[in-house]
């Protein structure tokens, strides 16, 4: 039986690795760059953990959640094979999305660098934790041998009119009232991203730092919520609302 | 009259009262045309339709009445869950096509109730293009 297990574990294995993966969060920097490959670098600003007032509690939240990618079909406008554009599957083997996986190559006190190799192409960020940017996210063009930056990205969530986060006296009341609470007001995620500089993590030394390019975001990229969760526009509805309210005529 | 199945269904959806206290809730752009209303909302309520929460773990348990217990609790959770998001993927949708959320009046309330499916939706998508909401403006 123990056999049996560890030969289809060792097939299941071996298909995985024949199998071509669309894309990959890399663990560390491969000693040379794959040129049929693409590369994306981003680095994180961890969230702030909003209890960090509450006694022993860290100031950052861990990275539980991230940027999903999907390939895109900017003519049909969906994600490749998925909805609108199910008339422009992808090869067999390859998946439409790019989760989040927490696989830093540089750690800093409150920010992360990823390194994610991907097939050539045009990519959407699709989202970020249980939010999908179906209402309107970037687009990127990604070419072979290329290292592209999306420089830094800072996510928040994008709170609606009159909701607020729980405060620490509503988690209590939640914990004792189990299924029978009032649900908490949920904010979808909208992200930030801007240009690297002085005090942010150092690329890798070698073919990263040498081939590294800033991206060139294209926008108004809409599709379907398959990630299934919330949907925002990338920069936030409620806070381009709030922003256009506040902007004297 | 022709109308959109999923647009009957989601303004069928979007008359069910926000809370066990409150009147329903309809979306209001003033002399919005309705084909547009109709495409915005269809597009609203898939996305909506992309919603799906996992059914939440519960641990093994060596008494068979407390699993029970438990997995009629996570399922319960779960879908309020899910109720809650598709709520809130309908209300950011529509902001984002200039919507604001509005509860009916008692007066509404209680006409909406006498109508059919059809009547209501019918009823709802005008109230939603009226020049102004009959109603109180709900925060955006």
């Amino acid at each position: 039986m123990t056999r049996l297990t560890i030969l289809a574990a060792a097939a299941l294995a071996a298909a995985v690795a024949a199998s071509p993966a669309a894309a990959a969060t890399l663990k560390k920097v491969p000693p040379a760059l794959n040129p049929a490959k693409a590369y994306v670098v981003v680095e994180y600003k961890l969230l702030a953990n909003p209890y960090s007032k509450f006694p022993g509690s860290r100031k950052t939240m861990p990275l539980t959640g991230g940027l999903a990618f999907g390939r895109y079909d900017p003519a049909l406008r969906d994600i490749r094979g998925r909805g609108k554009a199910v008339a422009n599957p992808l090869p067999a083997g390859q998946l439409p999305t790019e989760g989040f996986r927490n696989k830093p190559i540089v750690k800093g006190d409150d920010t992360r660098l990823f390194l994610i190799e991907v097939d050539p192409g045009t990519w959407v960020v699709q989202g970020f934790g249980n939010t999908s940017f179906s209402l309107g996210s970037y687009t990127l063009e990604l070419a072979p041998g290329t290292v592209t930056d999306l420089g830094v990205v800072s996510a928040e969530p994008d709170w609606a009119e009159g909701q607020r986060p729980p405060k620490v006296g509503d988690v209590f009341k939640m914990a004792l009232a189990g299924p029978f609470a009032k649900s908490p007001d949920v904010a979808p995620m909208r992200v930030t991203f801007r240009p690297r500089e002085a005090g942010d993590i150092t690329l890798p030394a070698g073919w990263v730092a040498n081939n590294a390019r800033p991206v060139s975001f294209g926008n108004g990229a809409t599709f379907g919520n398959y990630l299934g969760g919330l949907v925002n526009r990338i920069e936030g509805v409620n806070a381009s609302r709030k922003a256009e309210a506040m902007t004297p005529n | 009259m022709r109308h959109a199945p999923g647009s009957i269904i989601a303004a069928l959806l979007l008359a069910l009262p926000a809370s066990a206290f409150a009147g329903p809730v309809y979306f209001h752009k003033a002399e919005v045309p309705r084909e547009a209303f109709e495409q915005d909302l269809a597009e609203c309520v898939e996305l909506a339709g992309g919603v799906n929460v996992q059914t939440q773990y519960v641990p093994y348990s060596p008494s068979p009445y407390a699993a029970a217990a438990g997995a009629f609790l996570a399922s319960i959770m779960a879908s309020k869950q899910e109720r809650h998001m598709t709520k809130n993927v309908l209300r950011t949708c529509m902001t984002d096509k200039g919507y604001r959320r509005v509860e009916a009046n008692d007066s509404v309330s209680e006409e909406l109730k006498k109508l059919n499916k059809a009547e209501r939706a019918e009823r709802l998508f005008t109230l939603a293009a009226a020049p102004e909401p009959t109603g109180k403006v709900l925060p955006q």
